[in-house]
């Protein structure tokens, strides 16, 4: 494959982008608490997903002489790979690198464990450090700030019925549907 | 644009294999690894197919746009769309906290966080989890206490890493 190929071009465009997502992501989130985590990566994606079709479009004007005719739509394909590449591969650093860090319960109870090595824990000492009533303080704040959630009062409503959460149960219940069994 | 569309073929096939793979071998288990062998096959059969194609004479007749090769980024989507797929598919045998919460507001309309609690405890958030991690090795259990093994230290150690670079608190 040649790199001034058109798809070496969609590549390059997609997979730079991405680069730079992480890389924004890193940085930014430096200064991001717990609470603000979803709302700046929905951010940083979107401001990424132009900096995307603002690369994809000057590499392929670059090189017009790259893409079969038509020419306008190859371009559009071209950008549009590119932005599949670019999202398929940010979504993928936020649920299996960032998101896990942040969010997953099991990797928590390894860096409890950590900071005790080598005396271990007990289960009660383990939970004194983590438990539900942190777990849950801590996703209901992301869920208040992102929107999804609200708070009236006491009491924590549903804010956005057309959230990540609920479209990935739907997903997720269509599919179970297809391979049967259950959680 | 002949490659990717092929590709997508190959990766609905892929799925579907999965999907009836599951349905005979693994009603109550994960199935991640299956998955990963079938679409790693069905990619084998793509590239040799698109090494076909481009080679075959009958693909000059086609436009152009049809048949620009394509295989260094469809075979990137491709690659991209397996753990896309298995974060779903996990989503089927596994649910996040921040998922059963919001199905649970939903499902009573509003919930404060003492009920959110005594439906979430640590029976059911906490000491599953702990298993799980027992189960794989990162964790041994001795009488009472818990202790890293060597697995755990290593995970620990990539955890430590990415704290360093990111400059975030400690997750969870």
């Amino acid at each position: 494959m040649n790199a001034f190929s058109f798809d070496g071009l969609a590549l390059l465009a997609g997979v730079a982008s991405c680069l730079l997502f992480c890389v924004a992501h890193l940085a930014v989130f430096r200064f991001v608490d717990s609470s603000g985590v979803l709302k700046w990566t929905m951010i940083i994606f979107g401001l990424g997903l132009f900096i995307c079709w603002g690369l994809a479009w000057s590499l392929f004007l670059k090189f017009p002489s790259m893409f079969p005719p038509p020419v306008l739509i190859s371009v559009g394909l071209g950008v549009s790979l590119s932005t599949l590449i670019y999202g398929l591969s940010s979504f993928l650093y936020v649920l299996c690198v960032w998101g896990p860090y942040e969010s997953s319960i099991r990797l928590r109870l390894v860096r409890e464990l950590a900071v005790a090595y080598p005396d271990g824990l007990s289960r009660d000492e383990l939970l004194a450090r983590y438990n539900n009533e942190k777990i849950v303080q801590r996703r209901l704040a992301r869920l208040v700030r992102s929107a999804e959630i609200r708070q009236e009062g006491g009491v924590y409503r549903l804010h956005n019925a057309r959230n990540f959460f609920l479209i990935a149960e739907w997903v997720a219940g269509v599919l179970r549907k297809l391979i049967g069994g259950s959680r | 644009m002949l490659d990717f569309l092929i590709m997508l073929i190959g990766f609905a096939l892929a799925v579907v294999l999965h999907i009836f793979w599951c349905r005979k071998y693994a009603l109550t288990q994960l199935a991640m690894v299956p998955f990963c062998v079938i679409a790693l096959g069905v990619l084998g059969g793509y590239w040799t197919l698109s090494w076909y194609w481009h080679a075959a004479p009958w693909c000059e007749g086609l436009p152009a746009l049809l048949r620009t090769p394509l295989w260094a980024s469809s075979s990137v989507v491709y690659f991209l769309l397996i753990p896309t797929y298995l974060a779903f598919y996990f989503g089927t045998r596994v649910e996040s906290p921040s998922k059963r919460m919001m199905l649970l507001i939903q499902q009573q309309g509003g919930l404060s966080q003492a009920q959110i609690l005594s439906l979430m405890p640590n029976e059911t958030l906490v000491i599953p989890r702990l298993d799980d991690l027992v189960h794989s090795r990162c964790v041994v259990r001795q009488g009472e206490r818990f202790y890293l093994t060597s697995a755990g230290i290593n995970v620990a150690r990539m955890l430590h890493v990415y704290q360093v670079l990111s400059g975030r608190e400690i997750g969870g």
